[in-house]
C-alpha cells in the first residue's frame, strides 16, 4: 500500500493516532505541522464520518449484522444443554392440555389477585388489567399505534405489573372465552416475573372478524 | 407514559405471509434461511427501535447505556443497533416459540410478533438503565460513599449547514458504494462494519471473530485506508470528468 501521509510514521502509528489519539502524542505534533499528514487525517476522519452515518439500508450492513446474529445464536445453541428427550404431544392434544392449564393457572392468578398473594401485590397496588374486544381506552399502553375509540382486530398489549400506572383497559366485552385466552396468554408467559425483578407480560387478542 | 407508535416503515417480507416459509425453514436450522430471516427482521426493527427512542428522550425519559440523559444522534444511534441486535438475538433464540396462531388458533403476524420483542427489549433495557442510575444517585447521596465523577453534560447536537449536509450526503452514497467495490477483504469489511455502523467495541468485534484486539484494529485502519484511497479516486476521477 502506498505511504501514508508523508511517509515519516508507520501504519501501527497511523492506527494508533486513529482509535486513541491522546496517545499518539508524537504523530498528533507531527500531523499539526506537516501538511501532507494533515491531509491525510482529514480524510481519514471524514470517511469514519460517513461511515458512522450508513444506515441499515445498505446491503454490506445487512450482510455482517445478519451473520453477526446467526454466529451468536448458533454458539449459543451449541452451549445449550442438550434436549431432554421428550415425548412429542400432538398438536390437538397440547392445545386442549394448554387450555386447560391455563384456565387453572387463570383461576389461581384471579384467586390469587384477589386474596393480595402475588409478590408484585404485597409492594405495591396490582396493575389493573381488564381485556376485551370492542373500542380503545384513551390510556391504553399498546404495543402498536391504536387509535382511541377504533374497533381492533388484533393488538398487542404489554403490561409491566412494578409500573402501577400501566394499564390497559378497554371496554365492550363481547365473550367470556376472548378473556380467559387473554389471561391464558397472561400465564403461559414465562417468566411472568422477569430476571430483573419486573414483570413483563404480552397479551396478544385477537377478535375474530365480522364480531363486532 | 410514552406512546411508542410504530413507524412507517416500507413494507417488507417480514410483513408478508411468505416470511412464515422462512420462519419453517429457519425453525428446522436452516442457516440460509435465519440470515434471510435477520436480514429482514433489521430492516423492521432498526426504524422502529430508533423512533421508540426518540419517543424516549423527547419524553425525557430515555437513558443511554452510559446513564446519560440527552445524548446526541449519533449515540442514540448506535444504541438502537444494540437494541435491534438483541432483539434480532431473541428473535432466533425464542422462534421455536412462534406458531403463528394464538390459543384459540387465529393468526398472529409474525411482524407483531418480532415489533413485541423489540418493545420488550427497549423497555427491559431502559428499566435496568433507571434501576442502576437511581442506585448510582442513591450512593452519591451518601455522605460517606465515594463521590463519583460528574456526569457529562449533555452533547448538543450539531447543527450542519445545508452546503455541509449536502457534502454528507454526496460522501455518505461514495462510502456506500466503495463498501461495496473497494478491495477490502471481507474479514476488513466485516471489521469496518461492526465498528463504525454497528457500534461494536474492538474487545467486542475480537471475541465475535475469534482474533486478537490487535489484528481487529489492523483490520478496520487498513479497512479504512483503502476506503478513504478508493473514495479519493472516484472523487479525482469525478474531477477530471468535470473539468473537460
Amino acid at each position: 500500500m502506498v505511504a501514508i501521509g508523508c511517509g515519516r510514521f508507520a501504519e501501527a502509528d497511523w492506527a494508533e493516532y486513529l482509535f486513541d489519539e491522546a496517545r499518539a502524542t508524537a504523530l498528533a505534533r507531527h500531523v499539526a505541522q506537516c501538511p501532507l499528514c494533515r491531509e491525510e487525517a482529514r480524510l481519514l476522519r471524514r470517511t469514519e464520518a460517513a461511515l458512522r452515518a450508513v444506515g441499515p439500508e445498505d446491503p454490506a450492513v445487512r450482510d455482517v449484522f445478519s451473520r453477526s446474529v446467526v454466529a451468536e445464536h448458533m454458539a449459543r445453541r451449541a452451549k445449550a444443554p442438550p434436549a431432554s428427550g421428550k415425548r412429542r404431544v400432538p398438536p390437538a392434544v397440547r392445545g386442549w392440555t394448554a387450555l386447560a392449564a391455563a384456565a387453572s393457572v387463570c383461576l389461581m392468578l384471579v384467586a390469587g389477585r384477589g386474596a393480595g398473594l402475588w409478590p408484585w401485590q404485597r409492594q405495591e397496588a396490582a396493575p389493573f388489567v381488564s381485556i376485551s374486544y370492542g373500542t380503545v381506552a384513551e390510556d391504553a399502553q399498546p404495543a402498536q399505534p391504536l387509535t382511541a375509540g377504533a374497533l381492533q382486530e388484533e393488538a398487542t398489549f404489554m403490561v409491566a405489573a412494578d409500573d402501577s400506572a400501566a394499564r390497559v383497559l378497554t371496554d365492550g366485552v363481547t365473550a367470556g372465552t376472548t378473556r380467559a385466552a387473554a389471561y391464558a396468554q397472561m400465564a403461559a408467559a414465562t417468566p411472568v416475573l422477569s430476571a430483573d425483578g419486573a414483570a413483563h407480560v404480552t397479551l396478544t387478542v385477537a377478535r375474530e372478524r365480522g364480531d363486532s | 407514559m410514552v406512546r411508542e407508535g410504530r413507524p412507517q416503515v416500507h413494507s417488507s417480507l417480514l410483513q408478508s405471509d411468505e416470511v412464515l416459509h422462512l420462519v419453517d425453514a429457519a425453525k428446522a436450522g436452516d442457516e440460509e434461511a435465519m440470515h434471510r430471516l435477520v436480514a429482514e427482521a433489521m430492516a423492521f426493527v432498526y426504524p422502529a427501535v430508533l423512533s421508540m427512542l426518540r419517543a424516549r428522550k423527547a419524553a425525557h425519559t430515555y437513558l443511554s447505556d452510559t446513564m446519560q440523559g440527552d445524548r446526541s444522534a449519533a449515540a442514540l444511534e448506535e444504541d438502537a443497533w444494540e437494541l435491534t441486535h438483541a432483539t434480532c438475538l431473541a428473535m432466533l433464540d425464542k422462534l421455536h416459540t412462534f406458531r403463528g396462531r394464538d390459543l384459540l388458533g387465529r393468526s398472529v403476524k409474525f411482524s407483531t410478533w418480532v415489533y413485541a420483542i423489540a418493545q420488550n427489549q427497549v423497555r427491559a433495557a431502559l428499566r435496568r438503565r433507571w434501576r442502576e442510575h437511581r442506585r448510582r444517585a442513591a450512593l452519591r447521596a451518601r455522605p460517606d460513599a465515594d463521590a463519583p465523577a460528574a456526569e457529562d453534560p449533555p452533547e448538543p447536537d450539531a447543527v450542519a449547514s445545508p452546503e455541509e449536509l449536502a457534502v454528507e450526503r454526496s460522501e455518505r452514497a461514495l462510502v456506500r458504494q466503495a463498501l461495496a467495490e473497494a478491495p477490502l477483504t471481507p474479514e476488513q469489511r466485516d471489521a469496518v462494519v461492526m465498528f463504525y455502523v454497528l457500534g461494536y467495541s474492538q474487545a467486542q468485534i475480537a471475541e465475535r471473530t475469534g482474533v486478537q484486539v490487535g489484528t481487529v484494529k489492523k483490520r478496520i485502519f487498513d479497512g479504512v485506508r483503502k476506503l478513504r484511497l478508493y473514495i479519493e479516486g472516484r472523487s479525482s476521477a469525478r474531477a477530471d470528468v468535470g473539468g473537460m
